[in-house]
């Protein structure tokens, strides 16, 4: 039993982490350019696929994707915001056409995807559909690699970013063009620039998680639609406005999904003659519906508006 | 022979452009004219499907059960056996027929009619872009339950649907035809009617401004409770009939792409708002895709990959395009014209440019 839920624990936080690399793309997107990005999910795909090219084709170690697929994902951010978004933007389009733009790119992804993994099968004989490379990972310390590699780096990155975000001149316009694109761009801040290292970040990390998640989840050409509908409801649990809000959305989800999901096909194995685990997905669905019925602002809006009501008295009395 | 496959195609290409007509029309009235982006659109069309696969089998398995060989039979796994006998003799009693198909259009229209009124608790509070993604997930909730759920509809091998239109003595297209298209054009009639009245100008007046329609009085939730609520059972006929059609309900089907992606498609391509639009666009993207499913199998040879995913990738680029290059569609909307007043209205700049 304790075995059985160590390992639960292992699978939701492993989960959690790799969303949060996810989720904190995802509120970049959407702080820098106002449109969640619906093809973010099909962004991890593409890192799952160049994985498992590394490991299967080329037989090297799965943690060398993690650079690779970090710098193509990272491209095809950009390439999407060039191609697509700047596009539209320019021509005028409004808010939910960019929205629909996105989910097209998510249509052409997951069939790219699925032409990539077809390509993988008929010509390099891998098996490229629901797939898991556990057996490839490392050891470290004694742990699954992925254990260790995983929240160093999302530390790292996390560390990384908050530093760029406040102490540097790039981080300062980043920030100016998250709180109102037009005034940045009056006080002479390259928005557009702004945008596109957004998205190559965004891209990157979409990459990484990506990259690593086939180490030890089931993947699938369609994973991303999967992994989006998580991002976003770990997304608004933690608040789309703050994007460490998102590292705490995504372990709520993480552990609610996975954990919850599987402590109760221990509990009630069946329901209607099939197991639990098919009704997954009705976990951040349901997460989700409560979040935006209950706190529309997520967790952060929770916190912001507990802060304000702290200062206000003391405003009022000086 | 070849005369037989031309005919057989041309009926297959009437069945669907007639089912997607419904559908289109359904998401033109919700996101067209009244501005709600329905991108859960397959929820609806999956709950009317999911309907003609649990209640008309049930109910007459229910009725003929003494007449059934082996009245043991268990309704879902025994499935196959059960509707030859319930067939035959379903043939012979036509006034259980049409009562059948009366209940499940009813009841499929009031399944999509609950769904929708579900969807409207977002669809009111929600800002566009996180409903549509709220839609989505909703829509996918419903194929799961359907997939997962067997008592419902089958699971995903599907439930047969019994033949409640054979004691016509009509052919299977015959009938076809008759019910579908028949439908479609009572959908697209009821929607002309219905967009041609104040009540059309109405929502078209929630659309431009939900500000404006308010301060002249107007409750702008109950408008779009109303649209998601009638809009959805539309589309839930068109789960029903294409049941009726296929003889079979299967959840799996009822994915994004066939039932909310290519009505999506199909609406912005001919102009979103426009009726004539919704028609024409419905109609070319039908038939293009007949083309290609012909044609299709030829490619197969020469490509390392299987040619549906070329198809679903020419469905993102198409919608890519369109927004790009042709945002108002084929046939855009036109301004209302309204006897009087905008006669007036001329009178008016014209004294204008008089002075």
């Amino acid at each position: 039993m304790a075995i059985a839920f160590m390992i639960i624990f292992t699978q939701a936080f492993i989960f959690a982490t790799l969303l949060a690399f996810l989720t904190l793309g995802f509120n970049l997107t959407y702080l820098t350019a106002r449109i969640p990005n619906w093809a973010h999910g099909s962004f991890a795909a593409l890192g799952v696929y160049i994985t498992l090219t590394v490991t299967r084709v080329w037989n090297m170690n799965p943690y060398y994707s993690i650079p690779i697929s970090f710098f193509v994902v990272g491209l095809l951010g950009i390439s999407v915001y060039l191609g697509v978004v700047y596009t539209l933007k320019r021509a005028g389009a409004p808010e939910i056409i960019l929205l629909i733009s996105t989910l097209a790119v998510d249509i052409v992804m997951t069939s790219s995807l699925n032409i990539i993994a077809d390509y993988l099968m008929y010509v390099h004989k891998v098996s490229s559909r629901i797939f898991i490379l556990r057996d490839l990972d490392i050891e470290i310390f004694g742990l699954p690699g992925i254990l260790v590699v995983a929240p160093t780096l999302l530390a790292i990155f996390t560390i990384i970013f908050s530093y760029m975000l406040y102490k540097t001149k790039f981080g300062m316009a980043m920030r100016g063009t998250v709180e109102s694109p037009e005034l940045a761009s009056i006080l002479g801040i390259n928005t557009d620039m702004v945008n596109l290292v957004s998205w190559f970040i965004t891209g990157g990390l979409a990459g990484i998680s990506g990259a690593l998640l086939p180490l030890w989840f089931l993947s699938d050409p369609g994973i991303g639609t999967m992994l989006i509908i998580d991002v976003f409801a770990a997304s608004i649990l933690g608040g789309i406005r703050s994007i460490y809000a998102a590292i705490i959305g995504s372990y709520i989800i993480g552990f609610a999904e996975v954990g919850g999901t599987s402590l109760l096909s221990f509990i009630v194995p069946e329901i209607g003659g099939v197991s639990v685990s098919s009704y997954r997905l009705l976990v951040p669905l349901t997460v989700l519906v409560i979040t935006l019925m209950v706190l529309p602002r997520g967790l952060y809006g929770f916190y912001e508006e507990y802060k304000e009501k702290k200062i206000k008295p003391k405003e009022v009395e000086a | 022979m070849i005369e037989q496959t031309f005919i057989q195609a041309l009926i297959d290409v009437v069945l669907f452009l007639s089912l997607y007509t419904i559908v289109t029309t359904a998401l033109n009235y919700q996101y067209g004219y009244t501005g709600i982006p329905n991108f859960g659109l397959a929820f609806a069309v999956a709950g009317g499907a999911y309907i003609t696969g649990f209640l008309p089998g049930r109910i007459a398995y229910l009725i003929y059960k003494s007449q059934l060989p082996d009245p043991n039979w268990d309704y879902v796994k025994d499935n196959a056996m059960i509707f030859m006998k319930v067939n035959q003799l379903l043939a012979k009693d036509p006034a259980l027929s049409i009562t059948l198909l009366i209940l499940t259009l009813v009841a499929a229209m009031g399944v999509g009619a609950l769904l929708g009124f579900v969807a409207t608790f977002p669809a009111v509070r929600l800002r566009a872009d996180f409903l549509m993604i709220v839609l989505i997930a909703f829509a996918e909730a419903v194929r799961i339950i359907g997939m997962n759920y067997e008592p419902l509809a089958g699971g995903t091998l599907g439930i047969g649907v019994p033949k409640l239109l054979k004691w016509t003595g009509l052919s299977k297209n015959v009938q076809d035809l008759v019910l579908v298209a028949g439908l479609a054009i009572v959908v697209v009639i009821f929607n002309w009617f219905m967009l041609h009245s104040p009540y059309g100008r109405l929502l078209r007046a929630v659309r431009e401004s939900e500000y404006a329609a308010t301060a002249v009085g107007k409750d702008v939730n109950r408008v779009k409770m109303e649209v998601m609520v009638v809009g959805s059972a539309i589309a839930a006929i068109a789960g029903a009939i294409h049941g009726f059609y296929l003889l079979r309900v299967i959840p799996p089907a009822y994915t994004r792409y066939d039932w909310t992606f290519w009505p999506w498609l199909m609406l912005m391509l001919g102009g979103r708002g426009s009726e004539l639009g919704a028609l024409a666009g419905t109609s070319s993207i039908i038939i293009i895709r007949r083309l290609v499913s012909i044609y299709k199998h030829a490619i197969q040879a020469f490509i390392p990959f299987d040619v549906v995913w070329l198809e679903r990738m020419a469905l993102g680029i198409a919608f890519l395009v369109i927004m790009i290059f042709k945002p108002d569609g084929l046939i855009p909307e036109k301004p209302f014209k309204i006897k009087g007043l905008h006669d007036k209205e001329l009178s008016e700049d014209a004294e204008v440019t008089d002075t």
